[in-house]
This record gives structure tokens, C-alpha cells and sequence, in this order.
């Protein structure tokens, strides 16, 4: 290990207790000192362990079988309990909501600090700084409890960045936050990195907000070799489908330099003088009677309330897409809608029932519901005991749980204990639940949080299959790419209402906080890569087989 | 108003007052007394402190339930028989007494004011002060301790996220064996959601610095202090007042050997936002010492009701009642301070 190199993995392999097959096998790498770099796969590729292995959570904590060492500032993490590795690395876990120690957001950024005795006055500053970084200045004295996801998630980032430490480790960091909030957090983790020389070891899904301003790219591919080298070199080699919109259209067109941000792709859009297709316009609505309506809806907690006369509505075949800024009321008007949150004032109607009135259970035998947390709608012993269960309670023949087992390609977990499988086939599971029985209306909850490009895309193409076969879809999300690929409408939640709604290209195009990156490279009705192209997009599938044929791959 | 006004320290040692009884005793008037002192701090809890914890409420008394049948079915003991179990019925034959059903009674009502004692504090205490007041040479039991605090809270978080879910997709839970699908599904999520925490602790550094090596006897002193505790405590319950004491000094020694070697870590921590003491905590503290007080110097009839062998009215002790109103203490200063805030 050099004196520059801040961690060496050495030779290491670790398999989980009771796992088939070992998530790491022989796995080497090296980050210098001061260096920030990204690790990207699909999902179970191992990003987390090998983030964990950094503080020593992994073994130390995992248990399983661990080989090889990992060095961090040179002390092997096998020999040092996590809470002494907490000197040098800072960690920012997945699930912010499980990780929050204190009861106050001012307590828990001071926890960490507290613990390795930094005196009282540099703890103030920091503590200052760290709200200033994260943006979270103003929900200093919130009970943690009350705080929304993005709200938590921003506040665990603070608490960790107040250590200063000299490795900072962030397990998708901005899952969970809305478009400006994580173009904050990364500027804050960007300036740490250049300002103050900390090393930055970052797991990331969605690599546009990162790829632009990191110095080196691991993309973990099980049973292929890793690519490790500068992002530019790596999308360059990669599955195309896991390219941000910028590099993936770079690719299709063949611009060299690949163009990693908006920057360098209006850069090259101007020397080569690129013209996109015809801009298109956002389609009609369908005319047919709403499925989903709220008028003049006010919702709150006791006497606070969040949302104040809110009024749109979803009719069959649409996709709506709710979005706006972490802790605007987008979740609790979706529970809202399936009776599980009081309505206090206005009118809500969902598949011809009444919120306000009927129950949440004669809500869900017709309207599909996929929560943030998918597992919690698993609760039976096997995924087949699941899916007919779901079928049963919305009075549909068991002789339809072959083919949606089928769909949802479920059939070889059919016997498996939901809780046992991993996070995507437990979305696939609960997606199986939500959709049993065709209801007519469907509510997600950022149902891509942590979700890897490739799943991502199968998503969206259910998302468009469900809207040609008529289903109301009402999504809450902060990925505005996936809007733009699949949404009919958005509804902009903010100051305690609609601030805009309208047509998907009405509403995204022209936004500087939830505008695409076709959109800010080209403007007017551009939001995706499709829409940009002059050419039908190639079968990705069919060229990967291809690449593999010919040894690309 | 905010319930953590009062200071964490202060509500412990009200805590620890109030469950002295319902380990010690099972005097029904004293216990009966415990039991309204602590439904009237509840009472006097904010709102929305007093949310979610019913099904916990409803456990106790089914468990309080259960232990009345289990007293009757199980012990022969006692001068008062209704009734006898024939002799084919192995195991459980013989004379019912009308003493087991009050002593199982006393049971479950002591089972009750535990539970609500307990409920009461983690509705209350703000865990992370406490943490904080750990001294570092117990981080392992801070540690446990946070995972077995934060254990029972998640659980019902858990339990009301399951059954969102499932009212979600149109299932409702009706039967006994509706709920036993859920125990599987808490329990995996409630172990998961406590090993989180303590992986979140050790990874923000909590206890600081590693301790430097130490000798064994030094290293296990911690466990056999609080081993100490535990077997004082069972000495007082069974009537060993010195035996207690005599346990309870051992213990103290190993605890003070234990946070001053932890002295010697290098790392001191420091506090953001040190707790300070008001005039409230002083009242809690106050009250809570006299009620302690009133139920170490009662009489043993006055705070161990025995039904075995012949039941006998209980002996209602004016002093030991008064005493116990010192419980009431957090109620008082709550309102107090909620009179002050109007």
C-alpha cells in the first residue's frame, strides 16, 4: 500500500451467513488519497458490502465468511471495531429512516461528534455548516420523527459530514431526494472532496447527477470483470441501457468525447452542429370519465395541515405523476387517497369510492397500492400463498396466478419465503400483489428508490403497457427521468399545493429544478432521449446478445 | 409543550420508584395506588405521547389474564376451595382455590402497572440523552440498551406498517390466526430494525476510542457489577434486606472500578447540548425519593400481601399511600408547566 493510497481491498472475498454464493471473490482495489470515486452495478452486486467493508460493519458486524483484508489509512478493519474506524470514515447508510439515533435534527448531526469528543465551540461551527451543506437549516429543531424521508436522509448526510471524516462512504445518498435537494448534497460532498482533500466512496443508481464530477468509476458486474476507469472510459463499454441520457445519446450518435453532463453535450451539440428530431407535443387526455378525483382536498397532521385545496384528476390510461420537494405531501396524499390518512376538508374519489368514507380494505379490492417499503405488503409464508391471497381478496380465479406469476418472472420463487428474497425480486413480488386482479386504478410510492437502471427499465415498461391497457396510474416520484419516459401529466406539489399541473412537456419543460437532461440540452418539448432521435432506438436486449457473440462483452 | 422538559435522569428514578412495588409487593391497595399514580402521569402526557401503545395495553391485560388462569390451574395451595378438577385430568387436578385467583389477580395487576410504567418512560425519555449519560466504559450495555429500547417501538412501527399494508390490499385481520402470521413478520423486522441501530451506533463512534487492553478481572467487572445489581435486587424482592445490601455494595464497588478505569480512555466526550437541571426535575426526583422511601421503610405487610395458606384481608397502610402520591410528581409539573406555556 503506497503512502497516497487511503483504502486497499486485498484479495477480498466475503459471502453473507447463509447465502448460496459469495457476493465478493478476490476483489482488489485501490483509492488514492483525496480521490472521489463511484461504484455502480445492478442491484446485489455487492455496492453495499464493499461500502461496509470500509467501517468494518463487514465482518464485524455481518458475520459470514470474510477473506483477504481491507486496509483503511492503513489499519487492516479486521482488527479495529467499527466504532474506532469512525475516526476515518464517515457512512451514510441506504435507509435513512432506520438510521437516526437522536430525537432532534440538531442532536443527531452532534451525536457522532459528541462521542469523539470534539470540543463544544468547533461543534457548534460544524454543526452550522453541515445545516448550511444539506440544506437543512430550517428543520433544525424538528423532532427527527416528523421529518420526511428526503428530510431524513439529508440530515443523516449532515451527521455524517460534520465528523470530517477523512473517508467519506454514501450508500446511495440521494435515493430519496428530490432533484435540487440531491444537486445540493452532491455539491456538498463535491466541495468536501476538492476543499477539503476527503475521499469520497459513493454508491450511486443513478449516475447522471454523478458522473459528471467524479474522478474514477467501478462498475461491478457479477461474472464479468469489473470495469474500473474514468466514467467517460467505462460508459464507453458498458451496457448501454445503464448510460445516463446525455452518454446514452452520445453513444447512439457516436460523439467522441462521450458527453458525461448537460455542459459537455450543449458543447458538442453546437460543434457538430446537431439537429434533434421535430419537438413533440404532449397527446391529448383521453376522454373518459376520471378514476381518480380530488377537489379542494385538505389534508394535514392535528391542526397542521400539508396540502390545502388540492384538485386534479387521473382518468383511465394515464399515468399522473406527483412531484415536488422532499416532505411537500406527496405520500400522505397517496395514503390519503387509500383511506389510510384523514381527509379534512374537499372531496377525494378513488375507483368510485369515497376515501373520507368507505374503508381502506374495500379501497384496496380495487385500487393496487406498491408502498416505498415493498416487502410490507409480503406477509404470507410462500410468494405463491401471496399472490392467490391477493387474488382471493379481490375475488379473482386462482387459475390466473400461473400467468401473473409468469409476468412478474416469479414462477422459480413461487415457494420461496418473500422475506428471504432480494430487494428487486421483492418489488417484483409486490408489484405481482399490487397488480393482482387488474384494478383499475394503481397508487405508487417512489417505486424506483435504490432501483438499478436495467429494473428500471422493465418498470417503465410495465408503466406503459398498464396505461395502454387503461389502467389510472398515479405515481409519486422524484425521478424525472422516468416521468418524462412514461408520465401523461404531472401535478407540482409545493407550498402546501398545486404550484403547476398539466401536460408531462408543459410542466417539465423549461424547469430548472425538474428538468431533464435532453431537456436542458435541447429545450422546448424535448425530455428523452426517443423524442431527440431521428431513428428507432436498437433492441438493447438483441445487441447485447450480439456483443456477448462476438466476445464485446 | 414537550414531555422532554422533564430531564431524563429524573424521569428514570421516577421510573425506578414506581416499579419498586410491583417487583416487591403484591398488597393490592399499594399496588392499586401505583397503578392510578401512573395513569395519572399518563393522563397528563401530551396528546399524541399517549397514541399507539393500546395494543401493548391490551397484551398486559391478556397476559394479566392469563396469569390469573395459570395461578388457578396450577396451584393447590390455600383455605379457600370453589370447586375440584377430578383426578382424570393429570397435571392440572385437584382443589381451585379462591387464594390462587387472588394472587393471580395481584399477578396481573402487577404485570399491568410494569407494562404502563414502561410505556409511560419510552413514550417519554429521549433514549439519546440517556445514551449520552452512559459512562464509557458501559458502551456495550449503551449499546444493548438502545437495541432493546428502540426494539419495542419499532415493532409497532412495524406492526402498523403491516397492517396498512395489508388493509391495502383488501385483507383484513380477523382471527387468532390472522395474527400469528404477523409474529414472524414483527419478529424478523423488529430484530432487523435493531440490528440497524446498533450498526448506526457503532458507526457514528459511539463510546469513543477502543479501550486499551485491560486485565480479565477489570474487562468482566462490568458484567458481574450488573449481574450484582440483578441478584440484589431478587435478594430485597424475597425478603433478604441484608443480603440486598450486601449484594448492592459489591456491585457498586465493580461499577465504580469499572467507570473509573473507563477514565483512562483518551477520548472524553463532549456535549452539544448540555442537560440542565430545572426546579421540575428537582419536584420528579423529590417525589419519586419519597415514594422509594415510603415503600423501603413500610412494613412487609404493607407491601407483601401473602394469600397462601389462608386468605386474609390486606393491611391498607395510610403512610405507604401517602408516599406513593410522590408518583404523581411528573403530572404535577407538566400541567404546571402547561398552565405556564397557556
Amino acid at each position: 500500500m503506497s503512502r497516497t493510497t487511503d483504502i486497499a481491498f486485498e484479495s477480498v472475498s466475503y459471502r453473507y451467513p447463509n447465502a448460496e454464493r459469495a457476493v465478493l471473490r478476490d476483489f482488489d482495489w485501490e483509492i488514492g488519497e483525496s480521490e472521489q470515486v463511484l461504484l455502480a452495478g445492478e442491484s446485489g452486486s455487492g455496492k453495499s458490502t464493499i461500502l461496509r467493508c470500509l467501517n468494518g460493519l463487514v465482518p464485524h458486524f455481518s458475520g459470514g465468511e470474510f477473506g483477504g483484508r481491507v486496509l483503511v489509512r492503513g489499519e487492516d478493519t479486521r482488527l479495529l471495531p467499527t466504532r474506532a474506524l469512525a475516526r476515518h470514515v464517515g457512512f451514510v447508510f441506504q435507509d435513512p429512516e432506520a438510521h437516526s439515533v437522536s430525537t432532534t435534527v440538531e442532536d443527531e448531526i452532534a451525536f457522532g461528534m459528541e462521542q469523539l469528543g470534539v470540543p463544544v465551540p468547533a461543534m457548534r461551527r460544524r454543526v452550522e455548516e453541515a445545516l448550511d451543506l444539506t440544506g437543512t437549516e430550517r428543520i433544525r429543531k424538528r423532532s427527527i420523527g416528523t421529518l420526511s424521508g428526503g428530510e431524513r436522509q439529508r440530515v443523516a448526510i449532515a451527521a455524517a459530514l460534520a465528523l470530517q471524516p477523512r473517508i467519506l462512504a454514501l450508500d446511495e445518498p440521494t435515493s430519496q431526494l428530490d432533484p435540487a435537494g440531491a444537486e445540493d448534497v452532491l455539491d456538498a460532498v463535491r466541495r468536501l472532496n476538492e476543499e477539503l482533500g476527503i475521499t469520497v466512496v459513493l454508491a450511486e443508481q443513478r449516475l447522471e447527477r454523478v458522473v459528471g464530477f467524479t474522478d474514477r468509476m467501478r462498475l461491478l458486474r457479477p461474472g464479468w470483470f469489473d470495469l474500473d476507469d474514468h466514467p467517460r472510459e467505462v460508459l464507453r463499454e458498458c451496457d448501454p441501457r445503464l448510460d445516463p441520457p446525455v452518454a446514452f445519446l452520445g453513444r447512439i450518435e457516436g460523439w467522441d468525447p462521450l458527453p458525461l453532463t448537460v455542459k459537455d453535450a450543449r458543447r458538442t451539440v453546437a460543434r457538430l452542429g446537431f439537429e434533434p428530431a421535430v419537438s413533440p407535443v404532449d397527446p391529448p387526455r383521453p376522454d373518459r370519465a376520471p378514476a381518480v378525483v380530488l377537489d379542494r382536498v385538505t389534508i394535514g397532521y392535528g391542526k397542521t395541515p400539508v396540502l390545502e385545496a388540492v384538485s386534479f384528476d387521473v382518468r383511465p390510461g394515464e399515468l399522473v405523476a406527483i412531484m415536488g420537494r422532499n416532505g411537500t405531501g406527496k405520500s400522505t396524499l397517496l395514503r390519503a387517497l387509500m383511506g389510510l390518512h384523514t381527509i379534512a376538508g374537499g372531496a377525494a374519489r378513488i375507483a368510485e369510492l369515497n376515501p373520507a368514507i368507505d374503508r381502506t380494505q374495500a379501497i384496496g379490492k380495487k385500487a393496487g397500492f406498491l408502498p416505498q417499503r415493498a416487502a410490507s405488503l409480503l406477509f404470507h409464508e410462500t410468494v405463491e400463498a401471496d399472490v392467490a391471497a391477493a387474488l382471493a381478496s379481490r375475488d379473482m380465479d386462482r387459475s390466473r396466478l400461473d400467468a401473473l406469476l409468469g409476468r412478474f418472472a416469479l414462477e422459480h420463487l413461487r415457494e420461496r419465503y418473500p422475506l428471504d428474497l432480494s430487494a428487486g425480486e421483492q418489488e417484483r413480488a409486490a408489484l405481482a400483489v399490487a397488480l393482482a386482479g387488474d384494478p383499475e386504478v394503481l397508487l405508487l410510492d417512489e417505486p424506483t428508490r435504490g432501483m438499478d437502471a436495467l429494473r428500471k427499465k422493465e418498470l417503465a415498461e410495465l408503466f406503459l403497457e398498464l396505461r395502454e391497457r387503461g389502467v389510472a396510474v398515479l405515481m409519486a416520484t422524484h425521478d424525472v427521468e422516468l416521468v418524462a419516459r412514461v408520465a401523461t401529466r404531472v401535478v407540482l406539489l409545493g407550498d402546501g399545493g398545486v404550484v403547476a399541473q398539466g401536460g408531462t412537456r408543459e410542466v417539465l419543460a423549461g424547469s430548472l429544478t425538474f428538468g431533464t437532461q435532453m431537456n436542458r440540452v435541447f429545450g422546448n418539448g424535448w425530455l428523452t432521449v426517443d423524442d431527440v432521435v431521428r431513428v428507432p432506438l436498437p433492441d438493447w436486449d438483441n445487441a447485447r446478445v450480439e456483443m456477448r457473440r462476438s466476445g464485446m462483452e | 409543550m414537550s414531555v422532554r422538559t422533564i430531564d431524563p435522569r429524573a424521569w428514570l428514578c421516577w421510573a425506578a420508584s414506581a416499579m419498586l412495588l410491583p417487583l416487591t409487593g403484591r398488597n393490592p391497595f399499594a399496588l392499586l395506588s401505583v397503578l392510578l399514580a401512573v395513569l395519572a402521569v399518563r393522563e397528563a402526557l401530551p396528546h399524541d405521547a399517549r397514541l399507539g401503545w393500546s395494543w401493548i395495553v391490551r397484551l398486559g391485560v391478556l397476559f394479566a389474564g392469563l396469569s390469573v388462569i395459570f395461578n388457578v390451574l396450577t396451584v393447590r395451595a390455600g383455605d379457600r376451595v370453589f370447586g375440584t378438577i377430578p383426578g382424570w385430568m393429570p397435571l392440572i387436578d385437584g382443589d381451585l382455590t379462591l387464594n390462587s385467583v387472588v394472587f393471580g389477580l395481584l399477578s396481573g395487576l402487577a404485570v399491568l402497572a410494569l407494562v404502563l410504567i414502561g410505556i409511560t418512560l419510552a413514550a417519554v425519555l429521549d433514549w439519546s440523552a440517556v445514551l449520552r449519560l452512559l459512562p464509557q466504559s458501559l458502551t456495550g450495555a449503551g449499546v444493548a440498551g438502545s437495541v432493546a429500547f428502540s426494539f419495542f417501538p419499532q415493532m409497532v412501527a412495524s406492526y402498523r406498517e403491516i397492517v396498512d399494508a395489508q388493509a391495502m390490499r383488501g385483507h383484513e385481520l380477523r382471527g387468532p390466526r390472522d395474527y400469528l402470521n404477523l409474529a414472524p413478520l414483527l419478529l424478523a423486522g423488529g430484530i432487523e430494525r435493531a440490528v440497524t441501530m446498533s450498526e448506526l451506533l457503532e458507526s457514528r463512534g459511539f463510546g469513543g476510542a477502543p479501550a486499551p487492553v485491560r486485565s480479565r478481572m477489570r474487562a468482566l467487572a462490568p458484567a458481574v457489577g450488573l449481574g450484582a445489581v440483578c441478584v440484589a435486587a431478587y435478594l430485597f424482592a424475597v425478603g433478604e434486606p441484608l443480603a440486598a445490601l450486601i449484594g448492592a455494595g459489591f456491585a457498586s464497588c465493580l461499577l465504580a472500578l469499572t467507570i473509573w478505569s473507563g477514565r483512562s480512555i483518551e477520548v472524553r466526550r463532549t456535549r452539544y447540548r448540555p442537560l440542565v437541571w430545572h426546579r421540575g426535575d428537582w419536584v420528579v426526583l423529590v417525589g419519586a425519593g419519597i415514594a422509594a422511601m415510603s415503600v423501603l421503610l413500610a412494613g412487609d405487610a404493607a407491601v407483601r400481601f401473602e394469600p397462601y395458606p389462608e386468605l386474609d384481608w390486606p393491611v391498607a397502610s395510610v403512610p405507604l399511600t401517602l408516599g406513593l402520591l410522590g408518583l404523581l410528581a411528573p403530572a404535577g409539573v407538566l400541567l404546571w408547566r402547561e398552565r405556564d406555556r397557556v
